[in-house]
């Protein structure tokens, strides 16, 4: 059975970020001054904090995740990561809570207990910095993606397959990139090919979708093309959307389309739970 | 209460210190208890040792008092007074602190033998189980391969996490009272989930046999035994722990 491979040190999984860096992302999200770029990349940064807790232990950090993040836009297609990062696409956890680029004071208001609210500082390490510049090279994106997935995926052949979470919000401008995603998701380890998942945050037809089940739902003709590209959720996936509060059917696909940028913090939860019920959680 | 044999075998054999179940008994006392800590945990192993030693401590002395949900609490707390003592002795990097912060998670079976009964507790997925005199096999508090699927009620260094286990899942564990001539042999065999679920299964198939003999090889071919069903897929992987209670 698929997606079923314990995730231990000996044979740990991989996430890979593949986050659309067009000129597009830096337009400022409704009221806020935020761009869109800087929300995914302090999901980004989130979720890896999230993540390295998972794996961190009294003795030290376990490396059952390797993180990996690829950028697009303009001319660059390329390591999303800076610093200690940049030579290779996937590294061990435990690298990244060694090495963040920097460690931001940040405030976040938390209830007191009493009914109130208090504001906290809090130390926010940060690995990946907002970047928003020219076209949409998706095709050549993913095209990166597959080819460093394939050496993965070689390196680890029992482990539980790699989880592409790909954040766009608008059309490649390089061309279909169909056939490069099928090609990508055809890569994976003897539990089961890579897991592909979609968000689109823009203004596509049609209402927001998240884990859509049939393309007939999607009435956006660059929404389907997304839908298409999508994985089917593995079952420890669907279950971790259910306990969301999401509906999803056997046939829902990792796919949000049209929605705001605030859920890509969602998108990245949900998706890297991917490993929640294989990995040597209990 | 005599603990006829108690070993334990680690999910990772690359990282047998990584095994994060145990087990406590005193060699005078008339309890022991067992916890499986959650992996995704700053130091599962830390938490339910103490809940397993504290466990042990309270309901084996003389003056103990009844096993009811306050002297459980009772527990609780001193076993979280225990762990931040410890804990607070350490510096903790941003990353450990985080995954302090999110709590520490840990089942507990705990077993008090009385005068003509013995009193199991579990709260989580490690279970107990025991033949009666017509050959039935029983289990508390789990009773069924299914019931181990669910996420499982466990006690968090965290007080916060009290409202889950005395309010919310409040159902999901109970304190069983067992008449000690209803055991067979007298032998109660306790077990965290991998190795519970997989007992279950064969007792509601007919298999309980199987399992007894298993039960009696030598540490090494269990060790090995338990290796097997891993590799077949028929045992989960899983820190894996069994003891086995005389209560004669």
């Amino acid at each position: 059975m698929a997606y079923t491979a314990e995730i231990s040190r000996s044979n740990p999984t991989a996430f890979l970020f593949l986050i659309d860096q067009s000129g597009s992302m830096a337009d400022p999200v409704g009221q806020t001054k935020m761009s869109r770029a800087q929300f995914v990349s302090d999901a980004l940064n989130r979720v890896v904090v999230n993540l390295i807790a998972r794996c961190s232990k009294a003795e030290g950090v376990r490396n059952y995740f390797e993180i990996g993040a690829i950028g697009y836009g303009g001319a660059h297609v390329g390591n999303a990561l800076k610093g200690p990062f940049e030579k290779a696409t996937f590294h061990p956890i435990s690298a990244f809570e060694k090495h963040p680029l920097s460690v931001e004071q940040r405030h976040q208001k938390i209830p007191d207990g009493a009914g109130g609210i208090i504001e906290q500082t809090i130390q926010f390490p940060i690995w990946f910095t907002p970047h928003a510049d020219g076209g949409t090279p998706m095709r050549k994106a993913i095209r990166m993606a597959a080819e460093a997935l394939a050496i993965w995926c070689d390196a680890h052949p029992e482990s539980y397959p790699p989880t592409v979470l790909h954040v766009t919000d608008g059309e490649p401008s390089d061309g279909d990139p169909e056939p490069v995603a099928e090609q990508l998701r055809q890569i994976g380890t003897e539990d089961g090919d890579t897991l592909l998942f979609n968000l689109h945050s823009g203004q596509g037809k049609g209402m927001p979708l998240k884990f859509a089940d049939d393309e007939n739902k999607v009435l956006d003709p660059y929404g389907k093309s997304l839908f298409r590209m999508s994985s089917v959720l593995p079952d420890v996936v669907a279950q971790a959307a259910r306990e969301k509060g999401y509906q999803v059917s056997p046939a829902s696909r990792g796919f949000f389309f049209n929605v705001e940028p605030v859920e890509v913090v969602e998108f990245f939860d949900i998706g890297t739970r991917a490993s929640s019920q294989s990995l040597m959680l209990r | 209460m005599r603990i006829l044999r108690s070993l334990t075998i680690s999910k990772e054999p690359d990282y047998p210190g990584s095994n994060e179940d145990s087990f406590f008994w005193t060699a005078t006392g008339t309890a022991c208890a067992m916890s499986d800590g959650a992996s995704e945990s700053f130091d599962s192993r830390t938490w339910g040792r103490l809940l397993c030693e504290v466990f042990t401590q309270t309901f084996s002395a003389t003056d103990s008092p009844q096993l009811n949900e306050q002297s459980l609490q009772t527990v609780i707390t001193e076993s979280r007074r225990r762990f931040l003592r410890k804990t607070v002795q350490r510096s903790l990097s941003w990353s450990q602190q985080a995954a302090f912060d999110r709590g520490n998670f840990a089942s507990l079976l705990g077993v008090i033998e009385k005068k003509t009964e013995v009193e199991l507790l579990a709260i989580g997925d490690s279970v107990a189980l025991w033949k009666d005199r017509s050959g039935r096999i029983h289990s508390h508090v789990l009773q069924d391969p299914e019931s181990f699927k669910k996420n499982p009620v466990l006690l968090s260094s965290d007080a916060r996490g009290d409202a889950v286990v005395f309010e919310r899942e409040r159902h999901r564990w109970s304190v069983r009272p067992v008449a000690k001539v209803e055991i067979a042999q007298s032998r109660l065999f306790l077990m965290t989930d991998a190795l519970g679920c997989y007992a279950i299964e064969h007792a509601l198939q007919g298999q309980w046999a199987e399992m007894e003999r298993a039960f009696a090889l030598p540490d090494r071919e269990f060790s090995f035994w338990i290796s097997k069903a891993r590799l077949n897929g028929a045992l989960r992987k899983d820190d894996t722990t069994l003891a086995i209670v005389d209560l004669s």
